[in-house]
């Protein structure tokens, strides 16, 4: 590991010294150097350069949802405070992306308890978090995140990022700190529920018809 | 993948354009960023013994990096004797000159009719975003400051220099005149970066997919360039003589195009990157009309937003209201409603038009993602075709509603006025 350091130092240090007089964009290996520094200008630059993918990647597993603010917020605070963590500065955006669904996962697991406890004496309720979408969203996309909701967290997460972020298996699974093996069995779980589901949601109906397969083929749907 | 899942993913994309539509409107992350950054910064959680040696390591390039990139105070802006804040809108009225000065003595004056917004600001700089008219920029050289002015696709990154910048959203025209020091410009026809130095003066059309560099005082130099299509010189490099050659040699843009475009990109791929310039040549090859007719709801938008940022104002309109008749009452006609303003605008300078579909957005969508912004911009649509009691009236209700809005400002000027 020094040695790994100490070589991308050697080739990193001169590089930045010949760009001194424009110092963005920066590599994400100097910028975990400089995050792990505590330099004052490295959160900046690590929010800057990452914000759009963390928030993207939550809306993709919550769907719409007043609380995705917030959840930005939380992955950027605990990546600033665990950054001595991230083994390879390389991997910056994919480590990025697990503290994100890792987020979202321990969002909704609140959620899921919170309902639970609605079933205890009315005083021991906590306040209830009903998140209101904060965008107004189409019936077929209300419909696909209210199917979701009814989905194990881990599944509900597996589905979202591979059909709706677009994610390989593989990313996936890196994603959700879990093997592939783990991840397809994961999604062919979340497969059967999500499409029986769908069945009865009028809004996904044509979606998940066959002719609305083909139908999307012939018209030259982006791929 | 089983038809099933073929069916899931394409659904799942659906909602990921309708997702991406959404967030490509919304500038709320700014607050976020402020909060996460002034957040005290706890020592890091755990370091564990076997990363001891890598940690010195770090401690070593830590105090390079340190030298390097010196820590800075937050910078603070100013308009006239008022802090000016992040997303905060300036609007330059007939016979205004306003001025957006910094803490750091860097100062930039708005000339009049023209519009901008302060995007970010941190310790070393700011980003300002220029809608339309010019700007007078004087930024000093700090040691490692850092601004940038944004002007529809294109991107000036400045160190420490003084420069006069303008855009015109009608014709995607940018024109930049460098005084001082040296500038790197980027975006569109300029690709990720070319340089500018003192005393040369650049003009760039992102519709007409050229752009020329010229010295100050004279014609376009020998060496001036003229690229057919976006990225035919590799960016941020000065062209070499054989390359000129080549872009001149080149008797069409589409055989340009053709070069530069992979065989299988479709011109919603090169849209989502960016490359609307070459997404619109693709259209324009297949013919606009046949695209068109058979895109669907997502690519209509998409499309319309293909043609805006190309340069192509009625084909954006035309697209957009397809897809309002197409898909009459969804979000994503709503939606377009508020684009539709937009290329008014920002494009025609067809300021009662543009109020017209502010306020049919405003109706269709009273608490949607955009609304704040559309009553802003409709407040200034109405204030620039000459409706003053109307600007007066939404400016009221926009204080009501927002009184600590971007447009705040505008507002306010507006009601001083009367």
């Amino acid at each position: 590991m020094a040695k790994k350091d100490s070589q991308a130092i050697a080739e990193l240090l001169p590089l930045r010294k010949s760009q001194a007089e424009l110092p963005a964009p920066e590599s994400d290996e100097l910028l975990v150097l400089a995050l792990r520094a505590r330099h004052p200008d490295a959160g900046t630059q690590l929010f800057d350069r990452y914000a759009p993918h963390v928030r993207r990647v939550l809306v993709r597993v919550m769907g719409p949802d007043s609380e995705i603010l917030d959840l930005v917020h939380d992955v950027f605070v605990t990546a600033l405070e665990s950054v001595n963590r991230l083994v390879d500065p390389r991997a910056l955006r994919a480590w990025l992306t697990q503290i994100a669904v890792f987020t979202a996962r321990a969002r909704i697991r609140r959620r899921v308890r919170g309902r639970i406890l609605r079933f205890l004496p009315f005083n021991d309720l906590p306040e209830p978090e009903l998140p209101p979408a904060d965008f107004e969203a189409s019936q077929a996309m209300q419909a696909v995140y209210r199917v979701l909701g009814g989905l194990d967290t881990d599944q509900r997460i597996a589905f979202a990022l591979r059909f709706i972020a677009g994610m390989e298996l593989t990313e996936v699974a890196a994603s959700c700190g879990v093997s592939l093996a783990t991840i397809k069995r994961r999604l062919s779980r979340a497969q059967g529920i999500f499409g029986a589901a769908a069945a009865r949601e009028p809004a996904l109906a044509e979606w998940l018809s066959a002719s609305a397969l083909v139908a999307g083929t012939a018209a030259g749907e982006v791929p | 993948m089983s038809a099933m899942a073929d069916r899931f993913a394409r659904l799942g994309r659906e909602v990921a354009a309708e997702q991406d539509r959404a967030l490509s409107q919304d500038l709320s992350l700014g607050s976020v960023r402020a909060k996460v950054l002034a957040r005290p910064q706890r020592a890091p959680a755990r370091f564990r013994a076997g990363l001891a040696v890598a940690a010195l390591v770090a401690a070593a390039a830590a105090v390079a990096l340190f030298v390097a990139w010196r820590p800075h105070a937050p910078l603070a802006a100013t308009l006239g004797d008022h802090p000016l804040a992040v997303g905060e809108w300036v609007s330059a009225t007939e016979g205004d000159t306003p001025h957006i000065h910094f803490s750091d003595g860097s100062d930039v004056a708005l000339s009049p009719g023209s519009r901008a917004r302060l995007a970010t600001l941190d310790g070393v700089g700011a980003h300002l975003v220029l809608e339309s008219g010019t700007a007078d920029v004087r930024v000093t050289p700090n040691h490692g400051a850092r601004y940038r002015v944004s002007l529809g696709p294109f991107a000036v990154d400045v160190t420490g220099t003084r420069f006069d910048v303008g855009f015109r959203p009608a014709d995607e025209l940018f024109t930049l005149t460098l005084h001082e020091g040296k500038v790197v410009v980027s975006g569109c026809v300029l690709g990720e970066g070319r340089t500018l130095l003192a005393g040369e003066s650049l003009s760039a059309s992102c519709r007409a997919g050229h752009f020329e560099i010229s010295a100050l005082g004279s014609q376009a130099v020998p060496s001036a360039v003229t690229a057919p299509q976006a990225s035919s010189i590799p960016p941020g490099e000065a062209p070499s003589e054989a390359a000129v050659e080549a872009t001149e040699a080149e008797p069409t843009p589409e055989r340009t195009l053709a070069r530069e475009t992979a065989p299988s990109a479709s011109w919603q791929i090169l849209s989502k990157q960016g490359r609307f310039a070459d997404a619109y040549g693709l259209v324009e090859a297949e013919g606009f009309g046949a695209v068109l007719a058979r895109a669907s709801v997502v690519e209509l938008a998409l499309l319309g937003d293909t043609a805006r940022f190309a340069g192509k104002p009625q084909d954006a309109l035309t697209a957009y209201q397809t897809l309002r008749s197409r898909a009459a009452g969804t979000v994503a006609a709503k939606q377009a409603a508020f684009s539709i303003a937009r290329v008014h605008f920002d494009q025609r300078a067809a300021y009662a038009d543009a109020a017209r579909w502010f306020r049919t957005y405003l109706a269709e969508q009273p608490g949607g993602p955009l609304a704040r912004e559309a009553e802003g911009r409709l407040m200034e649509s109405l204030s620039r075709a000459g409706d003053r009691a109307g600007a007066r009236s939404v400016a009221e209700g926009y204080l009501a509603k927002y009184p600590h809005g971007p447009h705040e400002r505008v507002a306010r000027q507006l009601l001083a006025r009367h």
